[in-house]
Formats: structure tokens, C-alpha cells, sequence
């Protein structure tokens, strides 16, 4: 079943080109792609999303998730730390923590009982000694070597990143200092956790990575915007990647000085494209300044698997589980500030109507990786994408019409799947 | 009214809700609710840990007013039709003609192709005052179970 492609056989997958503009379809279609992403990818050197520290703030506290397709659990210990371990038993495979989330000192696989700790460590193993006269496991059984294969994890800031590879950076090194700046910005002061929704789409991962690097689809695809004029022309504009691989991005919009959005919000008689269109009730767009720059959209890619999202005043880690060559999950994982006032609170709430499953500007990102998925699930050899807008020479990062964020991260895939070596 | 009377005309409202969804007439729900009413839904696993986050949260009339606007003309999404089957309806609490009632629902999603699937299993928990037009919603709260939703919800449940 699980297949492993050797470097030769890549060139089953031919490339138009090698700037990133041509896509073979292939990519999204491919359960070998699809394994040999898991390893190279999901398993290798790189940094996930897990969970907010405020989501496992107690001792014994823990979650369940997964790391592309392994399932991990990521606990906080007894002394107050945190640790991640894989979810399949030491013994015979099975999945120990069977629970989205709780609180436990053990964790005990159902099947023949091995018990380990909140750090993965095998603490019991019913009959080790074995039954009167009859023998256990061998007297050189070392319960230190059969623990729960561990993860390594890092809190930045507040939010829980986890790594399958022992070999991955470290993870400040791995975000690196183009990006880390625009974590910082969103996680300056505690964060406090106000649960998720998630969505199931029937189209490949990196169909939506796609998404999150497109802000030429914003006004074009995301109708609610001109429909109620949030999304204006005049709105600035960054694009930016990390120029050391191209595959981590940022895209944000802020409204001009001379823009009176704000205003607009405030007084809530919202111009429109249609005349004598308003929204009924407009306290959705009402925004709060928080930050210095009050960016009304703010989606940070940081590959493979997160997304941190500032949208009006929600917040939200968007977390990517691919599932199979053609299905993904996408959990929306909301939080606040810990001060928050109630109002505030209560508008991030009511702001989440705009972003996630059923988000006014939002709800159509699955719907076009489904629409292209099923229109390319059985097309010729060589079949590709045309993605050209865009002359980063020339807009340095500044512009949203534009197709150069998705190029960048094609070619840091490609280059980490083995294609340019 | 009565115990009877009053589980009657309850179910009677309910029963015109989903059929004004099940027949696509969206322009209906919104007035299913006071001026000042609240329509939310929430995810079964947030609200058995007490996290607020809402999949959908109209605290007015004129928000689901809004969210009708939009799905007519701004959101994109498949062609789609609901089924709904709402059973186990329970009067939990009353006092004069205002009413705590619970059920479970589920809706089943038919799309163009033909293929007709449990969309969303979950629990209304409702608030259900008496009007001069008759019993309309306070409050809809739609706890739902399938957490994981297909594709994507543009249509209320």
C-alpha cells in the first residue's frame, strides 16, 4: 500500500517548469506524492501547530491531535512543562490516548494495559514478572527503551509547536527572523483559547497552502467583500515570503489613512457597490484598534501545516491535517487576550462569524480546492497549473494582485521533495 | 395553555422552521425570530468544555437578515437542499407562555449529484416566547455533534 518513490521515479511527475508558475496536477492527485510528503515533509525537519498552552494550562492536562498523519498527544507535566509524544502503543501499535482532551498522570493503552506517563514513558506492563511459575518478559526487559516515541515541542509566545524529526531546527531558527516578527506582533500578551470548528474538504493540502498564499483571489472569489465593501483598492498591501526557502509567507491589508473605513464601520452606513445596499445590522464590522498597525487582514503561512490568522479583531490558528492525496482537515483553532474586556471578547465571538467553516469570507476556500480537485482528478501526463501574475522584481512585496507567494512555495516544495537535487 | 396545547403549537413552530429551510424559502427563517433574537451554533466539543467559539452567532433579526442577503448574493457554494428530522422534543422549563424546550435534529444534505448524506446530528436547545403572531424563537441554540463539517455550512440548520 504505502508506497515509496525513488528519486528516479520522480521523473513520473514531470514539471513544466521549474519556477513554480506550472504545477503538475499530479501533485494533488498522487497517493505516492502523498507518502512521500508524509516523510519528507510531515516527518522531516519541520514545525507544527499542536495546540495554545492555554488549551493544557493544568498538570496532567492534555490534547490529542496530529501531526499530518500521526496521530500525537501533547501533555503538560507534572512539573509544569510540556511534552508530545506519538500516539501508538510501544507494544503492538495501538492508539493510547483515545480522548480529544482531558486531564490524566497515565495513559493506558485499552488493549494489554501499558502505562506510561504524561511524558510517554513506560511506567507498567501488567505480568512483566510474569504469573506464579510461569515467565514474563525477558529479565533484560528495559521498560526506559520502550517508551512513547517523543516529539519535540517548543511554547512560542503561548502557542505549542510540535516536530516528529530529531533532526528539525530549532524552532525560532526554522519560523527565522523575516516571520518571526509577525508572530510576535499577534502574540504580545497572553492568550487565552476559545475553542475550534473544523471542516473537512474533499481536495488535496496544499490546494488550501495554495489558497492562503493567493491574496488575487481575495476580492475575486470572496464576494461578501465588495458585496459589503470591506475589501478596498486603495487598501496597502504586503506580500512577503521568507527568502530562504520561499515556503513560510505573510499577507496583509490595512486600510490607507486616507481610507474612512473605520468611520465607515463605526457609523455603520456602509457604502456599497450597490446602490442602497447596507448591511441590517453592521455591529459585525465593528473593529477594535489593538495593534499599532490595525491590519484588517493578517494570514501568515508558515508551512506545512499552520496558519496564523488576524481578521478584523478574530484571532486564530488555522491548522491543516491532510488526510489522503484528495481529503484534508482544517481545524480553526480561535483565541483572545487573557484581558480582554467583555465587549471585546464578545466581538471576537461575533466575528467569527466571518472566518471558518461557515465565514462569510472564508466558506468559498473549500469550495474552490474542491472544484479544482474533482476537475483535475483524472487528466493527461503532464497536466499543469498557469500561475504568472505577479513581477516580485518589481513590486517587492507589496503587491495583492499577485501569484509570486504561491511560486516561492512550489519551488521550496520542490526542492524539499527531491526534484532540484 | 395547557401542557398539550402548548407542546402542540411548539411543535407546530418547529415543524414550519424546517420546513421553511427544507424548501430553500431562506427569506422566512429570519422571522422565525424576535427582533432581538439569538441564532448560534456551536460545536458539540466546545460546548462540553465551556469554549464560547460559535460556528455562527446572529444576535438580531438583522444579522440573519445579513446572512440570508449574503448567501443569496455575495457566498459561493453548491447547489444544496436539506432534509431535516427533528424528534425527542422535551418542554424542559416554562414560566407563563415562555418556554425551555429541547430536541435532537438531524439534516440530511442532497446536493446536484444526486448523493443525499447526514450532513449534521446535534441538539436545539431553544427559548420559545409567545407573540402576538405567535410562538417565535428568544433563542436557537444548535449544539451540534458532527464537528467536522463537510466541506463547508452556508445554510443555517
Amino acid at each position: 500500500m504505502s508506497m515509496n518513490i525513488e528519486a528516479t521515479s520522480l521523473d513520473h511527475f514531470p514539471w513544466p517548469a521549474a519556477d513554480g508558475g506550472r504545477v503538475p496536477y499530479a501533485v494533488f492527485t498522487s497517493q505516492a506524492i502523498f507518502e512521500r510528503e508524509q516523510q519528507r515533509i510531515y516527518r522531516g525537519p519541520t514545525w507544527h501547530f499542536l495546540a495554545l498552552a492555554d488549551e493544557i494550562k493544568n498538570p496532567g492536562d492534555f490534547k490529542s491531535t496530529f501531526i499530518g498523519t500521526t496521530p500525537v498527544v501533547v501533555t503538560r507535566t507534572r512539573d509544569g512543562d510540556i511534552a508530545g509524544w506519538v500516539n501508538r502503543c510501544a507494544h503492538r501499535g495501538a492508539m493510547v490516548c483515545r480522548e480529544l482532551r482531558g486531564n490524566a498522570r497515565a495513559h493506558r493503552c485499552v488493549y494489554h494495559q501499558w502505562t506510561y506517563d504524561e511524558r510517554g514513558r513506560l511506567r507498567g506492563v501488567p505480568f512483566q514478572k510474569g504469573l506464579k511459575d510461569k515467565t514474563g518478559m525477558p529479565a533484560d526487559f528495559d521498560m526506559a527503551a520502550h517508551g512513547l516515541a517523543a516529539l519535540q515541542v517548543h511554547d512560542y509566545r503561548g502557542v505549542i509547536f510540535g516536530s516528529l524529526s530529531a533532526d528539525a531546527p530549532s524552532l525560532t531558527d526554522y519560523l527565522g527572523v523575516q516571520m518571526l516578527p509577525w508572530l510576535d506582533r499577534i502574540l504580545h500578551k497572553p492568550l487565552e483559547y476559545l475553542g475550534c470548528t473544523r471542516q473537512h474538504a474533499k481536495s488535496n493540502w496544499k490546494l488550501y497552502y495554495e489558497n492562503v498564499k493567493d491574496p488575487y483571489h481575495a476580492s475575486l472569489l470572496h464576494l461578501f467583500h465588495t458585496t459589503f465593501n470591506i475589501y478596498r483598492s486603495n487598501m496597502q498591501g504586503r506580500s512577503v515570503v521568507d527568502s530562504r526557502h520561499g515556503l513560510h509567507s505573510i499577507i496583509t491589508t490595512t486600510p490607507q489613512a486616507d481610507d474612512d473605513t473605520d468611520g465607515d464601520y463605526k457609523r455603520g452606513d456602509i457604502a456599497t457597490y450597490r446602490e442602497g445596499l447596507k448591511l441590517a445590522d453592521p455591529s459585525l464590522l465593528t473593529v477594535r484598534k489593538e495593534f499599532d498597525e490595525q491590519t484588517s487582514n493578517n494570514i501568515h503561512t508558515l508551512f506545512p501545516s499552520t496558519v496564523i490568522q488576524q481578521i478584523h479583531n478574530t484571532l486564530a490558528v488555522r491548522q491543516v491535517l491532510p488526510k489522503s492525496a484528495g481529503e484534508f482537515e482544517l481545524v480553526f483553532h480561535f483565541f483572545g487576550y487573557a484581558d480582554d474586556d467583555t465587549e471585546l471578547r464578545q466581538l471576537r465571538l461575533k466575528q467569527a462569524n466571518l472566518a471558518g467553516p461557515a465565514g462569510y469570507i472564508s466558506m468559498e476556500d473549500t469550495e474552490a480546492t474542491e472544484l479544482v480537485q474533482r476537475a483535475i482528478e483524472s487528466c493527461e501526463v503532464g497536466a499543469s497549473s498557469f500561475m504568472a501574475m505577479g513581477d516580485e522584481t518589481h513590486d517587492q512585496g507589496t503587491s495583492l494582485i499577485t501569484e509570486h507567494m504561491i511560486r516561492s512555495f512550489w519551488r521550496g516544495y520542490r526542492s524539499l521533495m527531491g526534484w532540484d537535487v | 395553555m395547557d401542557d398539550m396545547q402548548a407542546y402542540f403549537a411548539i411543535e407546530r413552530l418547529f415543524a414550519n422552521y424546517c420546513a421553511a429551510l427544507d424548501e430553500g424559502e431562506l427569506e422566512a427563517w429570519p422571522e422565525f425570530f424576535l427582533d432581538d433574537g439569538l441564532y448560534q451554533m456551536i460545536a458539540r466539543e466546545n460546548y462540553a468544555f465551556a469554549y464560547p467559539i460559535p460556528l455562527l452567532l446572529l444576535d438580531s433579526k438583522g444579522m440573519m437578515k445579513d446572512r440570508v442577503y449574503s448567501l443569496r448574493n455575495a457566498n459561493i457554494y453548491q447547489p444544496h437542499r436539506y432534509r431535516h428530522a427533528q424528534s425527542g422534543i422535551r418542554i424542559t422549563a416554562h414560566e407563563g407562555d415562555a418556554y425551555r424546550v429541547s430536541s435532537s435534529y438531524i439534516v440530511v444534505q442532497t446536493l446536484n449529484d444526486g448523493v443525499s448524506e447526514i450532513y449534521q446530528a446535534g441538539s436545539y436547545y431553544d427559548y420559545v416566547v409567545r407573540t402576538a403572531e405567535g410562538l417565535r424563537f428568544k433563542e436557537r441554540l444548535c449544539v451540534y455533534d458532527t464537528s467536522r463539517i463537510p466541506t463547508l455550512l452556508a445554510t443555517p440548520v
